[in-house]
Formats: structure tokens, sequence, C-alpha cells
């Protein structure tokens, strides 16, 4: 258990092995297109995801497919809070709206941080105005919900600190808005359409001062962060 | 990557994908708005752009420069725990401002309220416009997140000391139980005091007094002990957000804390050739 988790970290600190990961992300779809599986095993593996699964808790049964888990977009991110970049993986369960699971690292490679960092980020998205509305450009906004692992963060204080001498600085809920261009792509692909898009998030802590002091403004607290969404067929 | 680079690939994106003319001035015209910060990778980061780094290893330099090797009378600023009380900072860096005549300032420490990356970058927004060299000490809250490994990258060491006309400055980082309950560098400190007494005076600086909680009932009398036996002048603090000024104990030297921000309140050292006296100023 120990010797895996130190080949893990060794390979986690090679920042060689961050660009092989992205590098095989962004290939494997196109690697399954071109040659791919054959019909036969396609069929095989999208009827295993289809296939109900019952889940027995207590007395009830839920039938449960892992078809469900499967993404209906990619994203990839450069900045936004989340580290320097970040690969995530989103869901649409309503037309309006959407929600992403984000992992970003930020390192001493890239974003020049002497600490590394890891976030974990939940994001919640809604979709401002009808579809097509404004042909291509979709404006949406939310909010994120962040969790990131350093040096001095705690979610319940450690035991020799008075209580509520702190306040938990674990996790960080952060608003934002943007728009995204969508195109679509032909039909029949592996990847039904790209989107770009840009947002503008800022952080709670960083709300919380605007509305206490005269000194941050509004214009003090956005940050920007620029993304590519595939939308997965 | 560079801002500028960012801003090129931004444009190019844009032309590429035929963006109207008009959102591409608006999307500038927001770049604009914030561009100092304007990608911010994390609230956990630690790294700054290089004229950021080492403020108080540059304004050591510079004081080793006016320094004198004899005494000469001086004054310094002091205050500290100025936290997100962004407005009344403003008000004390104003107010040091007006002053002509102070060798230098010294925070006290607790410059940020969570150790977060943009509340770094405030301190040095609000701070840059004193007209005094500034030296900061390291505080609880600066320990946070990762605010220790920002403050270094900032600063520089946690612990120094400076030589002044004669006079020797210790800045002590007492900070315990964010560094999982580490006692503070003792062995540090008495190594620095001990063959100090040819200065003329010795004051030893450090966030937190040591009769607050943090410090064990152990700490608390060998601190003292510390300043007791090396002839310490006086110890300067912060932490409390309340003025202070006194004989705490039967023996060893006085002890100051100073207030934090929200109280509007900076204080002077003066010292002179016959001893040194604590002045508060209201603002």
């Amino acid at each position: 258990m120990k010797s895996g988790k130190r080949i893990f970290k060794k390979w986690v600190a090679r920042p060689g092995s961050w660009l092989l990961l992205m590098g095989s992300l962004l290939l494997a779809p196109s690697a399954r297109a071109e040659g791919g599986p054959s019909e036969a095993s396609l069929q095989l593996e999208e009827n295993f995801l289809a296939r109900p699964m019952p889940m027995v808790f207590q007395e009830d049964t839920v039938f449960f497919k892992f078809s469900w888990l499967k993404p209906q977009q990619l994203r990839f991110q450069y900045a936004g809070l989340i580290g320097f970049a970040s690969v995530g993986l989103g869901y649409e369960f309503t037309p309006r709206y959407s929600a992403a699971l984000y992992y970003g690292v930020l390192s001493d490679t890239f974003g020049g941080s002497s600490v590394r960092v890891h976030t974990v980020s939940i994001k919640s998205s809604w979709r401002l105005f009808r579809e097509g509305l404004l042909g291509p450009v979709e404006p949406r906004a939310g909010f994120s919900l962040n969790w990131g692992n350093t040096n001095n963060t705690f979610r319940r204080l450690p035991a020799h600190y008075p209580e509520k001498y702190y306040f938990q600085n674990k996790l960080h809920l952060a608003p934002f808005w943007g728009a995204e261009w969508a195109l679509p792509l032909r039909e029949g692909k592996w990847i039904k359409g790209i989107g770009l898009y840009a947002e503008m998030s800022t952080l709670d802590a960083y709300v919380l001062e605007m509305v206490r002091t005269r000194y941050v403004g509004l214009h003090d607290i956005w940050n920007l962060a620029l993304g590519i969404t595939l939308y997965l067929d | 990557m560079h801002l500028t680079l960012q801003l090129i690939l931004a444009l190019r994106l844009m032309h590429i994908f035929r963006i109207h003319r008009r959102i591409l001035l608006a999307g500038l015209l927001l770049l604009a708005a914030g561009c100092d910060n304007l990608f911010e990778y994390s609230p956990y980061k630690a790294g700054v752009r290089v004229p950021y780094s080492d403020l108080n290893l540059k304004a050591m330099k510079e004081l080793e420069a006016q320094s004198s090797e004899a005494f000469a009378p001086f004054t310094i600023g002091v205050f500290g725990d100025t936290h997100t009380y962004y407005d009344d900072f403003e008000k004390q860096v104003a107010r040091f401002n007006q002053q002509d005549s102070l060798a230098f300032i010294a925070h006290m420490g607790d410059l940020t309220l969570s150790g977060i990356y943009r509340e770094f970058i405030w301190y040095r927004d609000i701070s840059s416009k004193l007209k005094h060299p500034l030296l900061t000490l390291i505080g609880n809250h600066d320990y946070l997140s990762n605010g220790e490994f920002m403050y270094e990258e900032m600063f520089g060491p946690w612990n120094f000391t400076l030589v002044y006309n004669n006079c020797l400055f210790v800045f002590l980082d007492d900070i315990i139980w964010e560094k999982n309950v580490q006692d503070p560098d003792f062995a540090w400190l008495e190594s620095v005091l001990e063959g100090s007494e040819h200065y003329k005076y010795r004051f030893v600086l450090a966030h937190i007094p040591p009769w607050s909680a943090p410090f064990s009932k152990g700490n608390e009398y060998y601190y003292n002990m510390l300043m007791d036996k090396y002839g310490v002048d006086l110890s300067i603090h912060g932490h409390t957000h309340s003025y202070y000024y006194g004989q705490r104990y039967e023996n060893g030297p006085p002890y100051f804390t100073s207030s934090s921000s929200n109280k509007r309140e900076v204080f002077y050292l003066d010292v002179k050739e016959d001893g040194f006296e604590i002045r508060k100023e209201d603002i």
C-alpha cells in the first residue's frame, strides 16, 4: 500500500506524466473512432453499460446503470481558481442545468507555485437564455464548490485549537458568469460538438471583502478562466 | 505564461473563429478592467512575480545603507494585525506618510485573514504606498492555507535580525498551533541574543505575546527568562488586537502589544540616548 502510494506520488511529481495523461485523453477518442473495436464488441460494451444492476439498500432494490455515469461532456480548463489546468466530466441534467466534476493541478512547472495544489471542484451552471436565442453564444452563470488540499487547510479544526478559532478553509464557494461559443460538428462522429468558453469567477472570501471594505471594489475580485468543452455523442 | 502572450493567443483565437468585432472590444475592455491578476490559478497558490519577492530583505539592504556605526537617536513606526481591515489600513499608511523622520516601520504580523493569494496581493498593494522601509513579521493567520510559503517568497526568512544605529532588532516567528504545536525556535533566539550586550539597545519583535493562549506555561516562562537573561530592553508584539504597555512579569523587560487596524491607532517607538518611549496616536 505504502509503496503504491509512493509510486503514485513520484508519478504525479513528473510534469511529463501529466502531458502524457492529457495527450492520451485527447487521442483516445480518435483511436476508437478510426481503428476501433469491431461492431460486436462495441455492442457488448454498450449492453453492459445499459444493463440495470440491482443494488440492495436495506430492503429496497434500486436498479443502477453504469451508463448513468457516462459523461455528456469532456472539459479542459485553463486557470479559474481550480489550478493551472484542469479536466472535467460534464453532465446535462436538464436543458438548462448542467454540472461538472473537475480535477485541477497547480505546480512549480504548471503555474509557478512553489507548493503543489490539487483541487477537486463541482461546478453547477445554468443557461441564462433559451437555447439558440443568441445563436451559437450561450451565456451562463453558476457556482463551483472547490475543495483544495494544502499545508494548512481543514474542514474541522485540529484538537489543539479552542472552539471556533478559525472558520473552515478547505471548501470554497466560487460564483462565476461567462459564455460559451458552441460549434456543432458533423453527426455520426464520437464528438458531436465543440465549445470554447470564457468565464469570470470569484471566491466567497473575495466577495466578503468587497462587501465589507471600500478598498476592494467589484472589479478587484474577478479572474478569467478559458476552456474547451467536447460534447460527446 | 506572460500576459501579453496570453492576450495575443486570445486575439488569435478570436480571429480564427471570426467573432464579431464588438464582442472582441467588449472582451478587451473586460481584460483591461482587472488586468493585474487576470488569471488566478488557485487561492492556495504560493508564488509571486519577481518584483514582489524578498521584500524584507530588500528593505533591510536599504536600512543597512542608512544605518550608522555609532548610536544615533531614531524613531520607528509600529502597527500590525491589519487582516482585511483595508480601509483602516490605508488610513494608517497615510498617517505614517505624514511623518518625515521614521527610520522604518514594523508590521507585527497577521497581514491576512485566511492566508490566501489575493489577500497577500492586497497587503502588498496598500503597503507599497508607504514612503518608509517596511519590515513584515509573520502572524498566525498568515500560516493558514499555503500562506507560510507565500510569506517566505514575498518577504524572506521567517526569523531575521537587523542592526540599526547600533541597536539590535530580533524578528522572531513564534507561531505555535498553526505549525502543529511546535515550540518557537528558542535555540535561534538564544543564538542571536548571546553576545549582543555591546549593542546600545536590544528589541525582540514577535507576533504572539508569551501570555497568550498558544504559549504553554513552560514556553511563557522560558521566553521571559531569555529576555531577562540577555537583558532585552523591550519585547514587542501584536495578536491581541489591543494596545498594552507595561511590566508584565516580576523580572524581564516591559512588554508592548500594538492594536489591530480597526482600532485606528498607530504607534511610534522613539529610541533616544537616555532610554526609549512608546507613543500612541489616534487617527
